[in-house]
């Protein structure tokens, strides 16, 4: 795509973030505005989701062309037709900190990675780190779950606030945790009880993580795909001992950081260029 | 990228293949065909060699850059301590496994310490003829020239040896200007890589080591052709910051770790890759004694580096003239583990880049390496901070 364009046109700033699990698509104005947005499941071919899920997101916002196209995610290196690719920590810091501003600290639990972000005032990273033994922190930990319990995605958050005696998942090794589930299930504990015995162990490996960050137990931000599960959000307010503040879309926080990003350069450019 | 018809006989029809033969080209270079044609075949270690020297003793010169990822080292370690540099090991071991057969003569210079013990570990475990060029220490006194037009004098006549071939005035001066040809061929070629960037760094030091992998009479067809095909491609168009890279002396990254490099959205305009390929700035004299004519250019038009002795020039000072030359964002510093010239520079390097405000970052190497996951995550963090903060 060429950039010359943009100086032509109108501005249409589009961030995609190609994840292990979903690509998330963002359309924005230049001044920040939303204009549309979509999220697929990723395919194995990550520039071709990313070009569906554009596809999607500029229909969903009424146009048909854009101007400067930013990607992030574990495959944003395969899209072909970006100008530019920024990392998913980066992104997501600074669309937390567009969204909710003063925020410090950020838990983004990915299909694949669980990060912690503290930023500062301006949504620059000032250190991160992100989950290093395997998926059992993770957001695809609730999936092979979900399997296992043979209940239904979209049910499971709202099943796990039934729970009266959340049964713990205390191994680091997704394989193992799920060894663990079994047990449960064979003992004949409660699918609500083991739910949310899923959710407060991934809570507990997400506050070690804001830890070291230097997480010191005031308001956290909650992005990610995990964000939209109401169990998982009560587990994090009890392990964390404070605010959790969940933007509007979590999901889609991630791509609208890297628009944000996106906008910014383009203005750089345009301005250089004039 | 296909490049057909060019010249049949010698380049492979994809950049993959030349990828393959400039990563082994003790086994894989085309000019090794030339052995069988009465040509002997002399190995040039990095950084610098006078190649017309070779050339116009009949000799088909090799440039190595160690061993890369092509090797195990196996036998190297028993006479190298653990803190020597990767490619003075991988260069020993190569000998140790006689991948040295196709080669008549191995040259090696005083770039360093460790390269100067080289040269003489590898003449105990060997009966391959092992020539040391002594290189000028001190440019700053008038016997220089003098010395090193004799050095290169003595150098013609060790080489004159082992090819069996002492040429003549004549012939020296036409290996010159075919080497000149060469080289403007390849200064050539960079222009698209910084001018406009239709040309990758990454694919243009594959190009520069494909070169120097064919007898320069090839090389000079299989440039023009090449030039000429440049014209079919567009200007790079993604968003980027301009970077320069410094410091990657004899010791070669691996190659795919540039095009990761500039995966991250690094335009790399300049870079010191393969540093002694491009070593002289402007043409050697062509009229004259062609020896005091070699000699004069390593003085009055050699590029700045570690590896050359030079009073006279602030490197630190070429570098930010550089710099603002191509209007770079940045300077990338890639240091060989074990480097020692390289890590002397790189603090003066700093100080000056740093006092004038300009971005760099700090990158340590190996030639084996197979995953560059943490120096991507730099690079990129890097262009980060320059295109957003």
């Amino acid at each position: 795509m060429s950039l010359e364009r943009a100086i032509h046109d109108s501005n249409h700033i589009i961030g995609i973030d190609v994840g292990a699990g979903y690509t998330k698509c963002v359309v924005c104005k230049d001044d920040g505005a939303m204009l549309g947005s979509n999220i697929i499941k990723t395919d194995p071919n990550f520039d071709k989701s990313a070009m569906e899920s554009m596809r999607y997101a500029l229909q969903s916002a009424g146009i048909s062309q854009m101007d400067y196209l930013i990607t992030t995610g574990v495959g944003r290196y395969s899209v072909k037709e970006r100008n530019i690719q920024v990392t998913d920590v980066t992104a997501t810091a600074r669309g937390v900190s567009q969204l909710l501003p003063g925020i410090e600290f950020v838990l983004d639990i990915g299909g694949q990675v669980t990060k912690a972000i503290k930023i500062d005032g301006k949504g620059r990273v000032k250190d991160f780190k992100c989950n290093e033994k395997c998926a059992a922190g993770s957001g695809s930990f609730i999936e092979k779950a979900v399997k296992y319990l043979e209940v239904k995605l979209e049910d499971v958050g709202k099943l796990a606030l039934k729970a009266t005696e959340p049964q713990p998942i205390s191994s680091i090794c997704a394989i193992l945790a799920e060894s663990e589930i079994i047990n449960h299930v064979s003992e004949g504990k409660s699918v609500e009880n083991i739910l949310m015995g899923v959710y407060e162990s991934l809570a507990d490996r997400s506050m070690l993580l804001l830890k070291r960050v230097g997480f010191n137990g005031t308001k956290c931000a909650f992005v990610g795909g995990l964000a939209l599960q109401a169990g998982m959000i009560q587990a994090c307010k009890k392990k964390f001992g404070s605010d959790v503040c969940i933007p509007e879309s979590p999901q889609l926080i991630t791509a609208y950081g890297a628009a944000l990003m996106g906008i910014q350069r383009l203005k750089k450019i345009q301005t250089v260029q004039a | 990228m296909a490049i057909n018809n060019i010249v049949q006989q010698v380049v492979p029809n994809s950049l993959e293949s030349m990828i393959e033969i400039v990563t082994q080209p003790w086994e894989k270079a085309p000019l090794l065909s030339a052995h069988a044609k009465g040509k002997k075949i002399i190995g040039c270690f990095p950084v610098y060699t006078p190649l017309e020297i070779i050339h116009a003793c009949n000799g088909a010169a090799l440039p190595l850059f160690g061993g890369g990822n092509q090797v195990e080292i196996m036998n190297a370690d028993s006479r190298f301590a653990s803190f020597i540099c990767s490619i003075s090991k991988s260069t020993l071991e190569l000998q140790l496994q006689n991948k040295f057969r196709n080669f008549d003569g191995v040259v090696l210079s005083n770039i360093c310490d460790v390269a100067r013990n080289l040269a003489s570990v590898m003449k105990r475990n060997s009966k391959l003829n092992i020539e040391y060029l002594h290189l000028p220490q001190n440019d700053n006194i008038e016997i220089a020239l003098p010395y090193y037009k004799s050095e290169l004098s003595r150098f013609l006549r060790k080489v004159a040896d082992i090819t069996g071939c002492f040429p003549t005035d004549a012939s020296l001066s036409r290996s010159t200007a075919l080497y000149n040809k060469l080289r403007g061929l390849l200064e050539d070629l960079h222009g698209f890589v910084s001018n406009d960037g239709r040309l990758g760094a990454f694919e243009y030091t594959v190009y520069l080591r494909y070169c120097y992998s064919m007898l320069p009479e090839d090389a000079v067809t299989f440039l023009g052709s090449l030039l000429n095909s440049m014209s079919d491609r567009v200007p790079r168009n993604r968003d980027c910051i301009k970077i320069i890279i410094e410091g990657a002396f004899c010791e070669q990254p691996p190659i795919e770790l540039i095009r990761a490099i500039e995966e991250t959205g690094c335009w790399i305009v300049d870079d010191d890759f393969a540093k002694g390929l491009r070593w002289h700035v402007g043409p050697v004299q062509e009229k004259g004694d062609p020896i005091e004519m070699l000699a004069r250019s390593y003085f009055e038009s050699a590029q700045p580096s570690s590896v050359r002795h030079d009073f006279k020039t602030r490197r630190e000072d070429l570098l930010v003239k550089k710099v603002r030359k191509y209007n770079a964002d940045g300077v990338l510093f890639f240091i060989p583990k074990f480097c020692e010239p390289a890590l002397f520079d790189y603090a003066r390097y700093k100080e000056k880049l740093e006092s004038e405000g300009i971005a760099h970052l700090q990158i340590e190497y190996e030639e084996k390496m197979w995953t560059f996951e943490r120096i991507r995550s730099e690079v990129e963090t890097f262009v980060e901070s320059v295109l957003f903060w």
